[in-house]
C-alpha cells in the first residue's frame, strides 16, 4: 500500500514537472489577439502629416530582464529628446511608443501586433534573441520593419526582408578571436564549449569556420546546458584532448562563471577564448584569479570617449547607466530619424528603402551601414583580464 | 579517463545519497511526500551564502545553517502538514501543499538573489592531482563527511531510543503508538533530522559548485528516485541508490552530454522497476520479514 502510494506521488511529480516544462497558454494569446482585432476594427488611427512620427519599441520593462529594459528605454528617450530639440523629422516631432514584453515571447508577439495594427508604426525596435525571433514572421506578414538591437545570432536579417539588425553578432566575435588566436598567439588547436542554444550553436559554427580556415584544428565541440552547476565531467573530456585553447561561447549567465571556475579547479592548462559574456563584475567576483589571462571580444565602446562621456554628463539625471546596448538604442533612433527624414513619407516600405542607402549619422557606436542582409555590424576589439581587471589587450 | 569520471560520479552520488536519506527518513516515518525538501536544499545554500557575507569561517557557518534549516523543516510540518492531518486530510493534500511551499520558497530566492549562482568560496578551489583528475580538498571532505553522516545516522537510528522510535514509526505507526512511542514528537524529530541532512548536503554543494534557485525540483526527483530504486523502507538501499545515480549521471554526461542526464536517470528507474518492482534490495526486506 505504501509502495503504491509512493509510486502515485512519484507519477504526480513527473506529471507536474512535464506540465511546468511544457506550459503554454494558447487561450490567453488567442484572447489577446482577439482583443487587438476588436480594438483595430473599432478604432482606426494613421500617421498624418501633423501628428508626431511614431516609432515602436518592445522592451522588457517588467519581468526577468526588466533592469535592461528600463535602461534601453532611457537610451531611446534621450535620442528622441535630442531629435525633437533639433526640430524633429521634417518639422514633425518624433515619439516612441513602448510596449512591455515582460520577458515573454508570446507577450512580445501581442505587443508587436498592437503597435502595428493599432499604432500604425513603420518600425519596431526590439532586443534579446528569444524575444525577437518570434516577431520576424509577423514583420514579414504585416510588412513592417523589425529593427533588432544587438541580436548576436548569425542570421537575423536574412530571415525576412523586413528584419534589420544593428550591433555585433557571434560571427564577428568568433572571426576576430580566431584571427587573433592563430595570427598573434599561433595557436593550432582548439576545442569549443558552447551553450546548448541557437546562440551557442551559431558561435560553434562561426568559430569552427574561422579557425579551420586559418589553419587551426577543432579537436572537440561540447555543448553545455543551462541550469547545471557541475560541468566537471565535460571539462574532463575537453581536458583529455589537450587543446591549446578552448572557445567558450554562450550568453552572459552563471553557467559561464561556473565553467571557468571549474576549468581552473581541474588545472586545465589552456588559453580560454570567449566573448563579452564574461564582462561582468559578478564574473570576476565568482571566478577570482582564475579569470586572469582570458582573452575575449567585446564591442568597440569606451565610456571614457569624449563624445560618449558628454552624452553621459548631459543626461546624467535621465540615464541610469550607459552601456553598449543603451548606446545602440540611442544610435538606432538617430539612424531611424535620418532615414525617415530622407524617406519623406512615413511608411515601412519608404523607410526600408532609406535605411539601405548610406547613412551619414556617426553615433556613439560609430557609423551604421546596413548590408544586403540588413545587418549593420559593428566592430569588436580584443580585451583580456589582468590582475582581475578587464583591460584592452 | 573513465576512472576520473567514476570518481566524479561517486562525489556527486554521495551528495545525492545524503539528500535522499533525509527525504527517505521523512517519508518512511510520516508517509508525507515532502516536496519542499528540495526547497530546503536551496534555502540552506542561500542561507549559508548570506552568513558567509559576515566573514565568518566557512565551517562555522555549517552549524547555524543546519540548525536553522532543521527548525524550518519542523515549522513546515507544524504549520503546513500537521493542520491538514489534524483535520483528517489526505496525505495527497500534504503533497500538494508541499508543492506550494516549494514554489513560494523558490520564488523568494529568485526575488532576493536573482538567478545568479552563489558560491561560499569565491574563486577556484585549491586542488591536487590524481592522474588526469584534479581533486579539490572540498571533494575529499564531502566524501568523508557524507560517509560519516551515513554512519552517524545508522548508529543513531539503531542504538538510541529516539532513533529506534523513528524506525518503529516507519515500520508500523499503530504498533509504535501501542508500545508507548510519542508519535508527534517522533515526527518532529524526523523532520528536523531529515532537514538537517539536506542542509549539510546543500552546504557542501554551495562550496563545491555553487547553489542556484531552480535546483529544488531536480533534488526532489533524485531523492524520490533513490528511494524507489533503493527499495522503499530500506535506508541503506537509498544510500546505495543515491551513489549509483551519481555515477550513472556522470557516465551519461560523459558519453551523451548534460541534456540526457534526466532521461538516463528515469530510464534507469523504469528498467529497474520493470524487473524489480520493489527496488534493488527487496529481497533483503523480505528476508527480514518486513
Amino acid at each position: 500500500m505504501m509502495k503504491k502510494r509512493l509510486l502515485l506521488y512519484f507519477v504526480a511529480l513527473c506529471v507536474l514537472a512535464t506540465g511546468v516544462a511544457c506550459s503554454s497558454k494558447p487561450s490567453k494569446l488567442d484572447q489577446e489577439t482577439n482583443q487587438v482585432k476588436e480594438a483595430v476594427s473599432s478604432t482606426k488611427t494613421s500617421q498624418t502629416e501633423t501628428e508626431p512620427v511614431t516609432i515602436g519599441a518592445i522592451l522588457a520593462l517588467t519581468g526577468p530582464y526588466a533592469v535592461h529594459g528600463s535602461r534601453h528605454q532611457q537610451g531611446i528617450e534621450i535620442a528622441v529628446k535630442e531629435i525633437n530639440e533639433k526640430g524633429g523629422i521634417n518639422g514633425r516631432l518624433i515619439k516612441a511608443i513602448y510596449e512591455d514584453n515582460r520577458g515573454d515571447p508570446k507577450t512580445a508577439i501581442a505587443a508587436f501586433r498592437k503597435l502595428v495594427d493599432l499604432d500604425k508604426v513603420p518600425v519596431v525596435l526590439t532586443t534579446f534573441t528569444g524575444l525577437s525571433y518570434p516577431l520576424i514572421p509577423i514583420a514579414d506578414e504585416v510588412k513592417t520593419i523589425l529593427m533588432a538591437v544587438n541580436i548576436q545570432s548569425l542570421e537575423f536579417g536574412v530571415r525576412s526582408p523586413w528584419a534589420f539588425r544593428i550591433g555585433i553578432n557571434v560571427g564577428i566575435d568568433a572571426d576576430t578571436i580566431a584571427n587573433y588566436a592563430t595570427a598573434k598567439l599561433e595557436l593550432k588547436s582548439a576545442s569549443i564549449f558552447h551553450e546548448n542554444s541557437e546562440f551557442g550553436l551559431d558561435g560553434k559554427k562561426a568559430f569552427t569556420e574561422s579557425f579551420t580556415k586559418l589553419g587551426g584544428k577543432i579537436l572537440r565541440a561540447e555543448a553545455y546546458d543551462r541550469g547545471v552547476t557541475d560541468y566537471s565531467t565535460q571539462i574532463l573530456k575537453l581536458k583529455n584532448d589537450q587543446p591549446q585553447s578552448v572557445y567558450i561561447v554562450g550568453a552572459p549567465s552563471p553557467e559561464i562563471d561556473l565553467i571557468v571556475k571549474q576549468m581552473a579547479e581541474q588545472n586545465f592548462n589552456t588559453q580560454i577564448l570567449t566573448n563579452s559574456s564574461i564582462e561582468r563584475a559578478e564574473f570576476l567576483k565568482f571566478v577570482g584569479n582564475a579569470a586572469n589571462g582570458i582573452l575575449y571580444t567585446t564591442p568597440e565602446f569606451n565610456v571614457n570617449d569624449p563624445r560618449i562621456a558628454e552624452v553621459i554628463r548631459k543626461y546624467a539625471t535621465k540615464l541610469e547607466m550607459m552601456d553598449y546596448n543603451v548606446a545602440l538604442f540611442y544610435d538606432s533612433v538617430h539612424v531611424l530619424a535620418e532615414a525617415l527624414a530622407r524617406a519623406g513619407t512615413v511608411t515601412p516600405s519608404s523607410l526600408k528603402e532609406a535605411l539601405l542607402k548610406p547613412i551619414a549619422y556617426n553615433g556613439l557606436t560609430g557609423k551604421t551601414s546596413f548590408n544586403n542582409n540588413r545587418d549593420a555590424l559593428k566592430p569588436v576589439i580584443i580585451k583580456t583580464i589582468k590582475n582581475n581587471q578587464f583591460t584592452i589587450n | 579517463m573513465l576512472l576520473a569520471v567514476l570518481f566524479q560520479g561517486i562525489i556527486t552520488g554521495f551528495v545525492y545519497a545524503l539528500v535522499a536519506l533525509g527525504f527517505a527518513l521523512i517519508y518512511n516515518a510520516t508517509k508525507i511526500f515532502h516536496i519542499a525538501h528540495g526547497a530546503l536544499f536551496v534555502l540552506a545554500g542561500y542561507l549559508a551564502y548570506s552568513l558567509s557575507l559576515l566573514n565568518l569561517n566557512i565551517w562555522v557557518i555549517l552549524i547555524p545553517t543546519t540548525i536553522i534549516i532543521s527548525l524550518i523543516g519542523l515549522a513546515i510540518y507544524l504549520f503546513v502538514y500537521a493542520p491538514i492531518l489534524k483535520r483528517n486530510g489526505e496525505l495527497f493534500i500534504c503533497m500538494i501543499s508541499s508543492i506550494g511551499v516549494m514554489i513560494v520558497i523558490e520564488g523568494l530566492f529568485t526575488l532576493i538573489y536573482g538567478n545568479q549562482t552563489k558560491s561560499l568560496i569565491p574563486g577556484a578551489l585549491v586542488t591536487f592531482q590524481i592522474g588526469i583528475l584534479s581533486v579539490s580538498y572540498i571533494k575529499i571532505i564531502i566524501i568523508i563527511l557524507c560517509a560519516a553522516s551515513f554512519g552517524l545516522i545508522y548508529f543513531y537510528l539503531n542504538k538510541f531510543k529516539f532513533g529506534k522510535a523513528i524506525l518503529a514509526l516507519a515500520d508500523n505507526e499503530e504498533l509504535a503508538e501501542t508500545i508507548g512511542i510519542n508519535i508527534q514528537s517522533t515526527r518532529y524529530l524526523v523532520f528536523m533530522l531529515g532537514s538537517a541532512l539536506v542542509a549539510v548536503a546543500s552546504f557542501f554543494v554551495s562550496i563545491d559548485t555553487g547553489i542556484r534557485p531552480d535546483s529544488a525540483f531536480f533534488i526532489i526527483l533524485i531523492s524520490a528516485t533513490a528511494v524507489l530504486i533503493g527499495t522503499h523502507g530500506y535506508l541503506p538501499g537509498t544510500i546505495v541508490a543515491g551513489i549509483g545515480l551519481g555515477i550513472i549521471e556522470n557516465i551519461a554526461i560523459y558519453y551523451l552530454g548534460t541534456s540526457w542526464k534526466n532521461s538516463i536517470i528515469f530510464s534507469v528507474l523504469i528498467i529497474i522497476l520493470i524487473f524489480m518492482p520493489n527496488g534493488l534490495f527487496s529481497k533483503i526486506i523480505h528476508t527480514r520479514g518486513e
